[in-house]
């Protein structure tokens, strides 16, 4: 039997994570905890989900941080093999991509991304490795999931650059740009979920089990607003637990 | 027939200072590396190239390289990091000081570009950037109109680095090449640059199919085991021991100089 009072905060995120997804959706998968969440709702609620990963990530086997996630080629049985232009023009720009995963330095109030860099542009505290196919995703992917830890330098009222669109300064300015995706949907955390209100602001909308509104509130860049029907999370489930730690992640590399 | 079977020192002249240098491969997969460990001793030992604009769809360990030995003014690309592995440490001790520009991409703007190199037009069309702080720092990336819907797009330039280095899978004498599954945006490389150096794990007198053909490849070298220590699918894994080893030991000019030696004599 597993203990399923006992996890991790990385198995908390990635099982609400895998419970966002339908049976049938097209996703574009990132490594780590996203394709950790793809798989777990394949082998769960959503066996006919469907993985495109972002070409070349590749396996390591180093012996002091093993690692088993494998040649993506192989992980994903490679169906089919297309250019990064087709990837982003043919499944993301032209909508074909139902969910994408993205992570970020900084997520702010409307749910913009920053990848680029911490501090002025011109003069960085941190200079980070930048976009990568995040921009693509958050503004083409149907609807987008966000998982990061929650940490009030995680979560400013407005992000130091802008890499990738979330609502931009609210609901209706993304809609007048006319990004072709629905924006961010939930923002997944260690201590709950975050999602857009009618405005684009993001908002407490359910706790994880034992999580205070005060512990969110106080690790958040803004004064954040709480849902009037504020949910709590299931707990993970035993069989959630298990498949992470005995089929996806045995070496807890990811999860640990 | 034109045998393109070259040798480094054959081929290292086209890459001159001030040059766009175009490397293949993606994140942690398929890099010329063993291409790079000679750039960089050549420009030890005479003080050229430098001054490069690197181009990279992603850069990572063999581009934090080039740029800790000081070959590189301005690095061109999407992402600049070692994924798992961490921040690339001389990129980001040099980007946090203002000293190295960055020209800066996404996937879409990068893969457009090339693309229309291919297409032999002026720019591709995409609705990538809108929304966002990055057209502020890209002001020669220009929007246009959509003459028949009049929507806003961004139009992306046409990309054309001076050369492409692409390590392959196997190459044959004429230099077409197959370059495996993940193929990043190579294919596109190898025909938008305008020399073309392939490093090749294995080199056969004829192949009889081809990722990449002799049209548009200027020489193949022979690079055995020459990704390493990043991958090359199916042949051999990444070497997450060596990838950590130049992250926990490298982090400014001074450990980067301690650790040139490995680079090196490899």
């Amino acid at each position: 039997m597993t203990d399923n009072t006992t996890y991790t905060a990385a198995e908390l995120m990635t099982i609400n994570s895998a419970r966002l997804l339908r049976d049938g959706d097209v996703v574009f998968v990132g490594v780590g905890l996203p394709n950790l969440a793809c798989n777990l709702a394949r082998r769960t609620h959503a066996p006919s989900l469907v993985m495109i990963y972002e070409a070349g990530v590749i396996g390591a086997q180093p012996a002091r941080l093993p690692l088993s996630i494998g040649d993506p080629t192989l992980v994903s049985g490679a169906l089919s093999v297309c250019s990064m232009y087709e990837i982003f023009t043919l499944y993301l720009q032209r909508g074909n991509i139902d969910v994408g995963f993205l992570g970020g330095a900084q997520i702010d109030r409307f749910g913009n991304i920053n990848a680029t860099v911490i501090g002025d542009y011109q003069q960085p505290k941190v200079r980070l490795p930048g976009s990568g196919g995040s921009m693509e995703i958050a503004a083409w992917a149907n609807r987008c999931y966000i998982m990061t830890p929650h940490q009030k330098r995680r979560f400013p009222e407005r992000v130091d650059f802008r890499t990738s669109a979330g609502f931009l300064n609210g609901r209706s300015e993304r809609e007048a740009a006319k990004l072709r995706g629905q924006g961010p949907q939930t923002v997944v955390t260690n201590l709950g979920l975050l999602e857009p209100d009618e405005d684009g602001e993001l908002t407490l909308t359910a706790l994880h089990p034992n999580v205070e509104v005060e512990q969110v509130r106080e690790n958040t860049g803004w004064d954040l607003k709480v849902a009037p029907l504020l949910q709590v999370t299931d707990h993970p489930r035993e069989d959630e637990l298990e498949i992470l730690r005995q089929e996806l992640d045995p070496d807890g590399i990811y999860l640990k | 027939m034109t045998d393109k079977r070259a040798t480094f020192d054959e081929v290292v002249n086209f890459i001159s200072t001030g040059c766009t240098l175009a490397l293949g491969g993606m994140t942690n997969y398929r890099r010329p590396v063993a291409f790079v460990r000679s750039l960089i001793q050549h420009n030890q030992e005479t003080g050229t190239p430098d001054d490069l604009t690197l181009i990279c769809f992603t850069a990572g360990l063999e581009s934090d390289w080039l740029v800790g030995a000081g070959m590189v003014s301005r690095v061109r690309t999407c992402y600049f990091g070692l994924e798992i592995f961490g921040l690339a440490p001389m990129f980001t001790h040099y980007a946090n000081r203002g000293k190295i520009e960055v020209v800066e991409e996404t996937e879409a703007s990068l893969a457009l570009g090339l693309r229309a190199t291919l297409a032999g037009i002026g720019f591709m069309p995409a609705r990538a950037w809108i929304g966002t702080d990055l057209p502020k720092l890209r002001p020669d990336v220009h929007t246009i109109k959509d003459p028949y819907t009049d929507e806003t797009l961004m139009a992306f330039p046409a990309i054309s680095p001076d050369v492409a280095v692409i390590h392959v899978i196997k190459a044959d004498w004429e230099g077409n090449a197959i370059m495996g599954k993940n193929k990043g945006v190579d294919e596109e490389l190898a025909v938008a640059s305008k020399k073309v150096i392939l490093t090749a794990e294995e080199i056969v007198p004829k192949l009889d199919h081809a990722d990449i053909i002799t049209q548009f490849i200027d020489a193949v070298i022979p690079a055995p085991r020459g990704a390493l220590p990043t991958s090359c699918h199916p042949l051999y894994q990444i070497d997450g021991e060596a990838m950590l080893d130049y992250v926990e030991q490298v982090s400014d000019p001074n450990s980067f100089a301690t650790y040139l030696p490995n680079i090196i004599n490899f």
